[in-house]
C-alpha cells in the first residue's frame, strides 16, 4: 500500500467509523484508530467551544455541540492553523436556527471579535494627527478627501441586539429584548489592544458604507444634507469624522 | 545547512495563563518555548506579547502543523508564512513532529503515525530538505506519541528517525513521555528505544505527563510521573547537552508549580550527570 493510500484511509477511518477497516488493520490497530478518531471530534468541537463560548452558553451544550459537527462535516478543517475552523460557523448557525437570528449574529460577533483581536497592526490616526495632516486644506481638499480604514475594521447589518446580549452574558446581566425596532449595523474593531463593537446610528451607517466605498468627504456630506440644510449635513459629516478618529477607525486620509 | 550548537538549559512552554509572570517577573528558566502556529497571525496582542518576551527570554519555536510526514508534501505558503515568525523572532531552533496531520486539503489537526517504511522515509526526508531550505536552518523534529503501528513497518521508530538525521542533518527533539507512552501501547522497550537514538542529533527532550487508560493517552494534563522520571534519568546518562522543557498543555497550574516540577528535571539532571560522571 502506498504511502498516500494508507493516509487517505487513515483518515477515512477519522472521520467515520463506518468504514470497513482494511483486512490487513487488525483489531489492535482498530483501538488506536478509535483513539484518534474520538481525538479529532473532542478536539475540534472543543476548539470551536472555545472561540464561540458566548453561542455555547447561549444555546446550550447539546445543541451546540450538535451544531459543530454539522459544521465540521460541512466545512472540514483545511487550514494549517486551528483557528479557521470557526470561519463560517455563524452561518452554519443560520441554517440550523432560522428563527432565531440572534444566535447567527451572537456568532459572528465572537467571530469577528477574534479577527480584530490579530488583525494587521496599523497606527491609525490620532486626533492630534489629523489636524496637522489637513492643516493645508482647501474647501477642495475636504470636498475630495477619502478614508482608509484600520485592518481590524469589520461591519454587518444586524436584526437583534446581539451586542446587548453579549455584553448582558459577559456582565452576568438581564437578556435584553432580542429584536431591535429598527434594522441597525454593527462594527467590530481593535482600540489598542481590546477588540471592541457597537452599534450604528443610521446616518452613521450609511456613511461608513459610502467611505468604505471610497467616495469623498463632499459626497457624504452631499448624501447626509438630502433635502435640509448643508451646514448642519456638514456638521453631522464633522461629528461622524472626529468619531471615527477618536475610536482609532482611520488609517489614512487621501 | 549549518548545526544547531548544544544549549544546556531548562525551560517551560509558552501558556496564555502565564504571560503576566513571565513579562512582570525575572522567571529562573533558561529559554521558553512557543507554539509556532499560535503567533503566526497578522498581528494584535499575540505577536505584542511575544516580542517582549523575546527580549527577556531566549525562545525557541515548537510547531504542530507542518505535516512533514505528509505524502503530498508541504504546504508551501505555511512555510513561507513559519519564516516570517522564525526571521521575528531569532529562535535558539525551530521543532515541529514527525507525523502528518491531514491529506487532500482536510487537516485533522492531529499529530498522525507514520509507518516506517521505507517510501515513508523517503517522503519525510524530502518533505524536511524542503522545509530546511526555506527556513535557511536545520529543524528538530519531535518523536510523537501514537496510539497504533502499521502493519507494513519495516524499521523501528528509533531506527526510522536516525536515518532521517544522517540523511537530512535534521536534529532531534526526544520527548521522553512520548517514548515511554509508544512503548507501553506498542510493546517494545523504552531503554532499548533511548539506546538507539544517536546522542549527537539529540538537542532538546520534553517532559510531559500522562493518561492512564485502555492505553496511555498523551494529555499533558499532569505533573511528569515517576515512570517518566525514571526514564528521562537513563536518556540524562546519555543524552548529557541538551535542553530539557516541562510541556503542559491542560489544566495548566500556577507557574510556579511548573517552576517546582522543572526544578525536579535539574536534580534529575543534575544527579544522572553524576551518576554519568
Amino acid at each position: 500500500m502506498s504511502l498516500l493510500t494508507l493516509q487517505r484511509d487513515l483518515l477515512a477511518q477519522l472521520l467515520s467509523d463506518d468504514v470497513p477497516l482494511r483486512p490487513e488493520w487488525d483489531a489492535r490497530l482498530d483501538k488506536g484508530l478509535a483513539v484518534y478518531r474520538n481525538a479529532y471530534r473532542a478536539r475540534l468541537v472543543a476548539c470551536l467551544r472555545e472561540m464561540f463560548d458566548k453561542s455555547w452558553s447561549w444555546i446550550g451544550d447539546e445543541s451546540f455541540d450538535a451544531a459543530a459537527c454539522h459544521h465540521l462535516i460541512l466545512n472540514p478543517p483545511h487550514s494549517w492553523t486551528l483557528d479557521d475552523i470557526g470561519e463560517g460557523f455563524s452561518d452554519t448557525l443560520a441554517s440550523l436556527f432560522p428563527n432565531d437570528p440572534e444566535v447567527e449574529e451572537l456568532a459572528w460577533l465572537e467571530w469577528t471579535m477574534q479577527r480584530a483581536f490579530c488583525a494587521t497592526d496599523v497606527p491609525a490616526i490620532s486626533a492630534s494627527d489629523f489636524p496637522v495632516l489637513t492643516a493645508d486644506y482647501d474647501e477642495g481638499d475636504w470636498t475630495a478627501m477619502r478614508l482608509a480604514f484600520v485592518p481590524s475594521l469589520f461591519v454587518r447589518p444586524i436584526r437583534t441586539a446581539c451586542g446587548e446580549l453579549w455584553n448582558a452574558m459577559t456582565h452576568e446581566q438581564p437578556v435584553p429584548a432580542l429584536m431591535l425596532e429598527q434594522p441597525a449595523s454593527l462594527i467590530v474593531w481593535r482600540e489598542g489592544m481590546t477588540p471592541c463593537f457597537r452599534v450604528l446610528a443610521h446616518d452613521e451607517s450609511l456613511a461608513l458604507t459610502m467611505m468604505q466605498c471610497g467616495e469623498s468627504f463632499g459626497a457624504l456630506c452631499e448624501m447626509l444634507a438630502g433635502d435640509a440644510d448643508p451646514q448642519g449635513a456638514i456638521a453631522t459629516a464633522g461629528s461622524i469624522l472626529g468619531r471615527w478618529i477618536a475610536e482609532g477607525l482611520i488609517a489614512e486620509i487621501q | 545547512m549549518s548545526s544547531i550548537p548544544n544549549f544546556v538549559g531548562f525551560g517551560l512552554g509558552l501558556r496564555k495563563q502565564h504571560y503576566a509572570d513571565f513579562l512582570n517577573r525575572d522567571v529562573p528558566v533558561d529559554f521558553i518555548e512557543i507554539i509556532s502556529e499560535n503567533y503566526m497571525v497578522d498581528g494584535g496582542r499575540p505577536l505584542a506579547t511575544l516580542d517582549a518576551i523575546r527580549a527577556k527570554y531566549p525562545v525557541v519555536m515548537h510547531g504542530v502543523s507542518m505535516s512533514i510526514g505528509s505524502a503530498q508534501g508541504l504546504d508551501r505558503a505555511y512555510l513561507l508564512r513559519l519564516k516570517q515568525l522564525v526571521d521575528r523572532v531569532s529562535p535558539l531552533w525551530v521543532s515541529d513532529h514527525l507525523c502528518w496531520t491531514g491529506v487532500d486539503g482536510h487537516n485533522s489537526h492531529d499529530l498522525l503515525p507514520v509507518p516506517y517504511t521505507q517510501e515513508s522515509l523517503d517522503m519525510v526526508c524530502a518533505n524536511i530538505m524542503q522545509a530546511q531550505e526555506i527556513l535557511g536552518r536545520p529543524m528538530l523534529f519531535e518523536n510523537p506519541s501514537s496510539y497504533l503501528t502499521f502493519p507494513d513497518d519495516v524499521m523501528t521508530e528509533w531506527e526510522f528517525m536516525a536515518a532521517m538525521c544522517r540523511r537530512t542533518g535534521c536534529y532531534l527533539l526526544l520527548d521522553i513521555n512520548n517514548v515511554f507512552v509508544s512503548a507501553t501501547n506498542h510493546g517494545f522497550s523504552a531503554a532499548e528505544y533511548l539506546a538507539g537514538i544517536p546522542v549527537e542529533y539529540v538537542r532538546q527532550v520534553h517532559l510531559a505527563g500522562h493518561t492512564q487508560g485502555e492505553i496511555l493517552i498523551d494529555t499533558h494534563d499532569q505533573p511528569v510521573c515517576d515512570a517518566v522520571w525514571d526514564l528521562y534519568a537513563q536518556g540524562c546518562a546519555r543524552f548529557t547537552q541538551v535542553a530539557t522543557m516541562i510541556e503542559r498543555d491542560d489544566d495548566i497550574p500556577p507557574l510556579d508549580d511548573l517552576l517546582a516540577e522543572l526544578a525536579l528535571a535539574r536534580n534529575w539532571a543534575a544527579h544522572a550527570g553524576k551518576v554519568a560522571a
